[in-house]
């Protein structure tokens, strides 16, 4: 199990650095390369002599090389993501506050869409062909159809314009406890969050449980005797599990995409709406930390995926070994 | 080359195997792929037919709900809601097709190659591709975007179109793997058949219906992803209208005038509902199971 964990570490080391060279390299492909921040930095004052200057100033005369190794450095051992010219403040400084909040968001639909959407797709499965299942399919193939930002946009409408139950945005302010100390206002982006993510959950939990309720094992079960409840649990479940947990992972980037969406529609604070203002002004610095810091949570979501998969499948273990 | 006779009986048979009972398609199948072409047609002769000019803005009519001079009303600044709608499929059917091509140009070819050939290049192209599905790629089209400037069609068309090469790669490769295998692939190398000839006579019509039911469902996904960057702003430049701007202007005004937003909406859900129910109504005809991760 140490040698799988360690040897999926290293690939995620190697895919990080694949993405770090890809951040590295975009700002080459600037109307005015690397140097294009002079411009703004210096303004009225940019001419052929102060840009060199400036360049050599920030470290950009350097070979590509010997950046790419400076970057890898500041990144690494600095933890410094960059320098956003636009704003003078690092990158770092500037997303810090709205990690968490983005994490939050996306841990609890990532919860509740596991708790809700598993027995949902079991449920379904289990009975299949009812008008349960016809129902729940429907509803899953119209909401996995439907753009992301319609649906916020509908349940904004519905809970707060029309039945005023709901504010139509969390509390300003960056505390990432806010989750817990007010939660009405989070209830709206994690119920869109979660809604878009159930969709497709349930439609693939319903299809996985298909494929083993028609196993011979669980026909075994079931002539044996065994209760609707233990054929569920002790003989399906645990062997779909495997799919369920690889697709939770792949969950992840998929979050954060909605992430973008929702926090802009409900003017949730957070990395979506802090990408989205660096896009809008041009702060390239900024735009590629937040790349980044998205690569790097995906991989540990990825990674994390893949070591549950281990826990709970031993021949993947075996393999590993 | 040359065609034993006993191999093309072996392909018969083998042909000939497959259960033939296919239920129909179904009227909503029709209807669904009636209302693609109505908006094909309707984007391509946007100029012939006999709807406003989607510039003009007459201010004695401001966000007039739905009448018979302007069926689905007009904006806020007197634009005729209809031939909007009409002219933003354009934006959204462009960037279906264009992205499309682009993502199959390049994704099926190396999927395919990648499956039929295997080893070492399949490993790296492989784990490459995983390495770029893993990514948000709206994430990635903004970052891209951002410094791509100034933003145009064509520019968003081919990072949406380079975004998606994974994923038809994915699916291509997966698809290429499970015929790859097959009997009559093997006789036919066992026959002498050139790697070109395998690629095209065998491989590429068994995994065109994959391919098809995958291409529409890709366009739902890529015309969604479209949208969703006019819906933040990062799209084409207003006052060209598309779906998904018309509905990121309309949103502050919800209250005042829902018509703006009910009808590209509408427009825009029906499209991708229909995409992805013909896409899948396709993937049960020709019996293809959901590809496993």
């Amino acid at each position: 199990m140490f040698n799988y964990i360690l040897r999926r570490l290293i690939q995620s080391f190697f895919v990080l650095l694949i993405v770090m060279l890809i951040t590295f390299t975009l700002p080459y492909f600037q109307p005015h390369g690397i140097l294009t921040p002079a411009y703004g930095v210096l303004g009225t004052h940019a001419n052929a002599r102060t840009i060199a200057e400036w360049g050599a100033q920030n470290g950009m005369n350097h070979p590509y090389v010997v950046r790419f190794w400076n970057y890898l450095d500041q990144v690494f051992i600095h933890f410094n993501l960059g320098h956003s010219y636009k704003q003078n403040l690092s990158v770092w400084n500037i997303i810090s506050l709205y990690v968490p909040r983005t994490i939050w968001l996306a841990l609890s639909s990532l919860v509740l869409t596991a708790i809700i959407g598993v027995p949902l797709g079991m449920f379904q499965a289990f009975r299949r062909n009812t008008v349960f299942d016809y129902g729940a399919t429907g509803t899953a193939f119209v909401l996995y159809g439907v753009p992301s930002f319609l649906l916020c946009l509908l349940l904004l409408q519905l809970f707060t314009f029309s039945l005023h139950w709901l504010p139509a945005s969390p509390p300003t302010g960056v505390a990432p406890w806010a989750i817990f100390t007010d939660p009405v206002g989070f209830i709206l982006p994690v119920l869109a969050l979660t809604l878009l993510s159930l969709a497709g959950l349930s439609r693939f939990m319903r299809g996985t449980v298909l494929d083993v309720l028609v196993q011979d094992y669980v026909r075994t079960a079931k002539a044996k005797g065994c209760s609707n409840v233990r054929m569920l649990f002790r003989h399906t479940f645990r062997n779909a599990l495997g799919p369920i947990i690889t697709i939770m992972g792949l969950y992840i980037p998929l979050l954060i995409s909605g992430a973008v969406i929702i926090e802009d529609v409900f003017n949730y604070e957070g990395l979506g709406i802090q990408t989205l203002n660096a896009a809008s002004l041009g702060d390239v610095p900024t735009v590629l930390g937040i790349t980044l810091l998205t690569a790097i949570l995906t991989l540990l979501g990825n990674l994390a995926a893949d070591v549950m998969l281990g826990v709970v499948n031993p021949r993947i273990r075996v393999e590993g070994k | 080359m040359s065609n034993f006779p006993q191999f093309s009986v072996l392909e018969e048979a083998i042909l000939v195997e497959k259960p033939e009972a296919k239920e129909p398609l179904g009227i909503l199948f029709w209807i669904c792929v009636g209302w693609i072409g109505l908006n094909i047609v309707g984007a391509l002769f946007a100029n012939v037919l006999p709807i406003e000019n989607p510039l003009f803005q007459n201010y004695s009519f401001i966000n007039s709900g739905p009448s018979l001079h302007h069926l689905f009303g007009t904006d806020d600044l007197g634009r005729d809601i209809l031939a909007r709608v009409i002219y933003g499929s354009r934006v959204s059917l462009s960037v279906g097709a264009g992205a499309m091509v682009i993502g199959f140009g390049v994704g099926a070819p190396l999927g395919m190659l990648a499956a039929y050939r295997r080893g070492r290049f399949d490993t790296i192209l492989t784990n490459v591709m995983y390495v770029l599905l893993a990514f948000p790629a709206i994430i990635a089209t903004i970052a891209i975007l951002s410094f791509w400037t100034p933003r145009s069609l064509f520019k968003i068309i081919v990072v949406i179109g380079v975004a998606s090469i994974p994923l038809v790669y994915r699916v291509i490769r997966t698809a290429t793997l499970s015929v790859a295998t097959k009997d009559f692939i093997i006789a036919a190398k066992v026959q002498g058949a050139t790697d070109r000839r395998i690629i095209f006579r065998e491989l590429t019509p068994n995994i065109a219906p994959i391919a098809i039911s995958f291409l529409l469902i890709g366009v739902a996904t890529v015309i969604a992803l479209e949208g969703a960057l006019a819906f933040l702003g990062l799209s084409v430049n207003p006052p060209t209208p598309s779906w998904g701007n018309m509905i990121n202007e309309a949103r502050t005004i919800l209250q005042v005038n829902p018509w703006l937003v009910i009808f590209p909406s509408a427009a825009l859900c029906l499209f991708l509902l229909c995409l992805n129910f013909i896409g899948d109504r396709l993937r049960h005809h020709f019996d293809v199971t959901e590809v496993k991760l």
